[in-house]
């Protein structure tokens, strides 16, 4: 891992990494914080030696681990605010407001859940893919996705019915 | 709900945004400055270290490599077996400063064994071979292949049925006389390269992750590691010459060495049970940039 390598990462692959950490730590600001230690990390062993295989997957695994930590770092405190999704976001009429709600029904899962669908679902990893990334068997990761995917249907349609009762309500 | 795939792949894309890629290449090598300058220090020690073991004579284990597998593939098949027309993903990287952890672990030793066994040409029995006669394991059941994407071999061996388990990372190496060309005694053979508990990388500070840490403290290369539930482990330090000691506490205080390491290196932790068995091993290989001191 070498200085180009790096570059081609951040100028390819980092943003969706880092919304990836994003989406299931919470903090857009930890999130990077995570990513750029990661790199540090990966570019650090290139030097020592170490070929890491999927520069993408090897972030992401580390990234995920690290941002479980309760690190502060300073951009961490710096950018606290910028939380991805607000409790208090307005959920608006142009189409984001359906994301807003995934988001939230995303962040409400369990952590592994959470890992799960992001890298399952966002990243495009397969089942197996996702086991090797998440340290967990493809049998674990089968499960975690299937009750996600319970829990985010029910959390989706009751936002839904909440919407259209609104909407009733407003007519 | 059919769609649910994508309200998640479009909410996530959602939060993906356009970065400066300059002022984050310049954050990241700022923290890798900034883990190099940590890593010096443990460096410094590690050299007086080796410099210490001197005299000790060359280390019977060999090690080489890294800890906690770094190398691994986004899609491996725990269940494959290997694949003789296998092909590297990827060459091995420039600046490994270790040539190999076991059998030789430098490039004099390797040329001097001419006659290596029949066993060397084959990954899985040079795996064996290894638990057997530096973890102890002569009961160790058929290594399994991992991250079959990687490059190298990277292979699970399990003590004996359901026991502890360390992941073995070998290559084929092979080094010819220089200017000349390779004779057959030479032909590429399967070395050690690293040796851990898992193939994943698991960093700190997560609490189940293994971490090493070491310092130069008062002309002392200090080394503290978690036990890992082990009733002691065996610690050997090796740069040209060795050292070992055997610590229950994690910590280990290496004696000064009185000269400079430049020769490439390894770590090596062999981790114990009550019983006096091997229960778990890291083995991490040292170039010589990191006997680099400040």
């Amino acid at each position: 891992m070498d200085e180009p390598a790096i570059r081609r990462f951040v100028g390819s692959e980092y943003p969706r990494v880092v919304a990836a950490v994003a989406a299931v730590c919470g903090d857009r600001a930890q999130a990077e914080d995570a990513v750029q230690e990661a790199l540090a990390r990966a570019w650090d062993r290139g030097r020592r030696g170490l070929v890491v295989q999927s520069l993408a997957a090897w972030v992401t695994t580390v990234a995920m681990n690290h941002s479980r930590s309760a690190t502060r770092s300073a951009l961490r405190r710096r950018r606290r605010e910028e939380r991805i999704v607000s409790p208090g976001d307005a959920v608006d009429d142009s189409g984001f407001g359906v994301a807003v709600d995934v988001l939230r029904a995303v962040e409400a899962l369990p952590r592994r859940q959470r890992e799960a669908v992001v890298v399952r679902y966002f990243l495009g990893y397969d089942v197996p893919g996702t086991a090797t990334v998440l340290g967990v068997s493809d049998g674990t990761v089968k499960t975690l996705l299937f009750r996600a995917r319970a829990s985010l249907a029910a959390a989706l349609e009751d936002s839904v019915d909440q919407e259209v009762c609104s909407d009733a309500g407003a007519r | 709900m059919p769609v649910l795939d994508d309200l998640v792949r479009d909410a996530v894309g959602g939060l993906v945004a356009p970065v400066p890629t300059d002022a984050v290449v310049a954050d990241v090598a700022a923290r890798r400055r900034r883990r190099r300058r940590t890593r010096r220090l443990t460096t410094a020690g590690l050299a007086t270290v080796a410099i210490g073991l001197m005299g000790l004579g060359a280390s019977a284990l060999d090690l080489g490599d890294e800890p906690p597998e770094a190398v691994f593939a986004a899609n491996p098949d725990p269940t494959s077996t290997p694949d003789p027309t296998h092909q590297p993903a990827s060459p091995p990287p420039e600046g490994n400063g270790g040539f190999a952890l076991w059998p030789e672990d430098t490039p004099a030793e390797w040329l001097a064994a001419t006659d290596k066994p029949a066993w060397r040409s084959d990954s899985v029995e040079t795996a064996r071979q290894f638990a057997a006669e530096v973890l102890g394991w002569t009961d160790a059941v058929q290594p399994e292949l991992v991250m079959p994407e990687a490059y190298g071999r990277h292979y699970r061996v399990a003590r004996e049925p359901g026991g502890p388990v360390v992941v073995v990372h070998m290559e084929e190496r092979q080094v010819c006389p220089t200017g000349q060309s390779c004779p057959a005694s030479l032909t590429p053979a399967w070395s050690v390269m690293a040796v851990n508990d898992e193939p994943m990388p698991c960093e700190d500070p997560m609490p189940a992750c293994f971490t090493l840490d070491v310092s130069a403290e008062d002309g002392a290369a200090v080394l503290r590691f978690g036990m890992l539930g082990a009733a002691s482990a065996d610690v050997e330090v090796s740069s040209g010459a060795s050292v070992r000691a055997t610590t229950t506490t994690g910590e280990v205080r290496l004696t000064t060495l009185d000269r400079a390491l430049t020769d490439p290196g390894y770590v090596l932790l062999l981790f114990r049970d009550a019983g006096g068995r091997v229960s778990n091993a890291y083995g991490y290989m040292l170039g010589p940039a990191d006997f680099e001191i400040g």
